[in-house]
């Protein structure tokens, strides 16, 4: 039923600016589209970013001259793009962001959406629920990109009664006699999203480095999985863009909106469960499934 | 003289057969060693250039993180493949991450591979920062983070270019030997045919003109040997033809001459005669000699033979003009032998005739063919002496009147067969020589001819042919 068909005469034209053509991103598009279709009763327009010029004049022209109620941006690119200046008049929402800050600070007005980044404290009370005996949490991470993270994530540990061992890097030189350093005093090595240690190379070396001390690492997304991490916080991307619609809906319908986190899923892997005889807790799937046990 | 023109057709053959195998199987042999040699060296270094992309691919994390001891294990393991002299891992900076090498012989040459950073998957790109929003330096987005060389030996690959090119050269020589013994196989027969041929024309060319030359095995050689030995029978034939030729007009001009002295002789000698036979007859009347006078006798025998000597030479110089009539010619032949057997009736000489009773007409001279077959039948009686037969045999062939008239004498030697026809000649004491020479004429002057030749069993045998239409 088309609730808005009620309020309004003329139908909610919306738009969606997408930063990459990659998979997840249109995974999130169709989330939104479905949605925002299921309810608004319209189809959205796609904009692709990577077709116009940088700071294109022409697409800000197009999306604040199309008559749109609202536009989406999927991505941090799009995100930058949208909360310019030069469009104006519509809702703006925000998603697939893990850093919200930047954007934040040039978005003249309402900033919101749904973000790729999951509250540090679901993380770990998610670690220390499933994994036994997780205590000392360790996270091998670059101060230069998230100190504040971190800085987090220790805060929301002391509250749960576990520590958060910090295995800083300033280089990739850095990785393998931080981790020699530290692997033996940690229960589970947290990986977060950082620059200087997450690369389609170093990841797989870096979980070989931490089963080979019989550690169990936890990881963002399917590639850690696939790689050998014990556990992984999978997040899905249609859903990411079905919360979006239903947030502009509300944006448009209340004049206001929120930041929310985006739904995930947690897998096991436990081919490596079964290898580093771990204790996990709840264990109602495991990789090869491809189940999450909690679903938010 | 160069060689050139001193060499024999079969050297240059084989000559030419040799270097032209030659050639053309060392041409393009050496352009396949070339193709082969340029391809063994680019999938060599296809080879090492995929050696050096699986070593940057994996030292991308030795370099990445700075992991020596990692990057040596890498590089000692391609050290230990066959050809790789030398392993060099550098990171960006061109900072020797590793360096290691061995004795390896043979010219050297180098592969450099950049070490690539993995570009992340779409699930990684989402959580990295957005292009643009940080000011930090990003090491990340740099596509290539060092790089490894690869020093490798061709040693190998040019000895094993040596060992083919060196099967190469035996295999063409063996070829190149085996088609100049194919080649010399084929040509020698060939040539062998024409040396003798060519022996035949120079013993030809000597006067050895008989000579023919031997059609050989080979069809070619054959068909040369053919038409050569045909073009000297036609040249035999010309020859004869030219000879003969001559000869007619030699005879045309002796008879002329004969002619023109004949008749002078004859007239001068006629008159004189005349006179000494009227003086004689009015002597014998005056003086009254006896008619059995042996002197008188000889006289007259004397004058009476001069008067046909005179008769014969008037009758030889005087041109011959036939008055064709049609004339049984087998009727005529046989009118003629039954006359003769009156002349010469046996036990002298005895005729065998074998004349077909069948009629041959033809346009002819009764009078001058019947002179010429009385002038040869004459002669055969003469050389049969008192003893023996003469053969008289007619029959058709090709259209003419056959006639051969044979005796059992001695026969006419090989050297005067081709005398007896010409005026003057006379193997008698008492012969004129112009009877067998007017016969000839007579012959001619039918369109025919007259030959003669020996019997094998001996005697002499002469045929005249004289052209008709057809016998009835």
């Amino acid at each position: 039923m088309n609730v808005f068909a009620e309020q309004s005469a003329a139908p909610i034209k919306s738009a969606a600016v997408i930063s990459k053509n990659i998979k997840p991103y249109y995974e999130a598009l169709e989330g939104y589209s479905t949605k925002f279709r299921e309810i608004a009763g319209s189809d959205t327009e796609i904009f692709e970013l990577e077709d116009y010029d940088k700071d294109s004049d022409p697409l800000s022209g197009r999306i604040k001259n199309g008559g749109f109620s609202v536009v989406l941006a999927i991505g941090p690119e799009a995100s930058r793009f949208i909360s310019s200046d030069k469009i104006s008049g519509m809702v703006k929402i925000y998603t697939m962001i893990i850093n919200t800050d930047d954007i934040h600070n040039q978005a003249a007005n309402s900033f919101c959406g749904v973000s790729l980044s999951i509250p540090p404290a679901e993380q770990i009370t998610s670690i220390i629920s499933r994994i036994s005996g997780a205590k000392k949490i360790g996270i091998l991470f670059d101060p230069k990109y998230n100190e504040l993270f971190v800085k987090k994530a220790e805060t929301e540990a002391a509250r749960q009664s576990v520590r958060i061992i910090r295995i800083q890097v300033n280089t990739h030189h850095d990785i393998t006699p931080a981790l020699e350093n530290r692997l033996g005093n940690i229960d589970v090595l947290w990986m977060i999203p950082d620059q200087t240690v997450i690369s389609e190379s170093l990841v797989p070396f870096i979980i070989k480095k931490s089963i080979g001390a019989g550690v169990p690492t936890v990881g963002y997304n399917r590639f850690f999985l696939q790689n050998g991490a014990t556990m992984a916080f999978v997040i899905n991307y249609k859903d990411i863009g079905a919360k979006a619609a239903l947030n502009a809906l509300k944006a448009l319908r209340e004049k206001t909106c929120s930041w929310e986190s985006p739904d995930y899923e947690i897998i096991n892997n436990q081919k490596i469960i079964d290898m580093l005889k771990l204790r996990i807790k709840s264990i109602n799937e495991n990789i090869d499934q491809d189940v999450s046990n909690e679903h938010r | 003289m160069s060689i050139g023109k001193r060499a024999g057709i079969n050297f240059r053959l084989l000559s030419a057969s040799v270097l032209l195998i030659a050639g053309v199987t060392f041409t393009l042999g050496f352009i396949g060693v070339s193709i082969t040699q340029n391809f063994m060296h680019q999938k060599f270094a296809d080879r090492i250039q995929f050696l050096a992309k699986y070593l940057a691919l994996n030292a991308e994390v030795g370099v990445l993180i700075g992991d020596r001891a990692g990057l040596k294990i890498l590089a000692l393991n391609l050290l230990g493949e066959e050809d790789v002299a030398r392993v060099v891992i550098l990171d960006n900076q061109n900072n020797l991450l590793v360096d290691l090498d061995r004795e390896v012989s043979g010219p050297l040459s180098n592969v450099e591979m950049p070490v690539v950073f993995k570009k992340s998957g779409d699930e990684n790109i989402l959580f990295e920062p957005a292009s643009g929003i940080s000011n930090a330096p990003d090491p990340m987005k740099q596509d290539s983070i060092g790089k490894v060389q690869i020093t490798y030996s061709t040693h190998g690959i040019d000895v094993l270019m040596i060992k083919i090119s060196t099967q190469y050269i035996v295999a063409a020589a063996v070829l190149t030997a085996l088609a100049f013994a194919i080649f010399y196989y084929i040509s020698r027969p060939i040539i062998h045919e024409m040396s003798d041929l060519a022996g035949v024309a120079r013993r030809i060319g000597q006067g050895y003109s008989l000579l023919r030359a031997n059609p050989g095995r080979i069809p070619e050689t054959r068909d040369l040997a053919v038409a050569f030995n045909s073009m000297l029978d036609s040249l035999d034939r010309s020859k004869e033809a030219l000879n003969s030729a001559n000869r007619k007009m030699m005879h045309q001009r002796i008879l002329a001459e004969a002619g023109k002295f004949s008749l002078i002789i004859a007239h001068e000698f006629k008159n004189p005669l005349g006179i000494i036979k009227s003086s004689m007859d009015i002597l014998k009347k005056d003086f009254d000699i006896e008619k059995d006078n042996i002197l008188v006798s000889y006289v007259e025998d004397e004058i009476r033979r001069l008067n046909r000597l005179i008769e014969d030479f008037l009758m030889f110089a005087r041109p011959v003009d036939p008055k064709f009539r049609d004339t049984d010619l087998n009727f005529m032949v046989k009118d003629i032998c039954e006359r003769f057997v009156l002349i010469y009736p046996e036990p002298t000489v005895s005729f065998n005739l074998n004349i077909s009773d069948q009629p041959f007409n033809a346009e002819i001279d009764q009078d001058l063919l019947t002179r010429c077959i009385t002038n040869i039948l004459k002669n055969a009686c003469e050389a049969s002496g008192d003893k023996g037969q003469i053969f008289v045999d007619t029959a058709v062939m090709d259209g003419s009147w056959i006639l051969r008239i044979s005796d059992e004498g001695e026969g006419i030697p090989e050297t005067e067969l081709i005398k007896i026809f010409e005026p003057f000649f006379t193997t008698k004491s008492k012969g004129t020589g112009l009877g067998l020479s007017f016969a000839s004429q007579v012959a001619e002057s039918h369109g025919g001819s007259i030959e003669a030749s020996n019997h094998e069993n001996g005697g002499a045998v002469f045929e005249i042919r004289i052209p008709g239409y057809n016998s009835i």
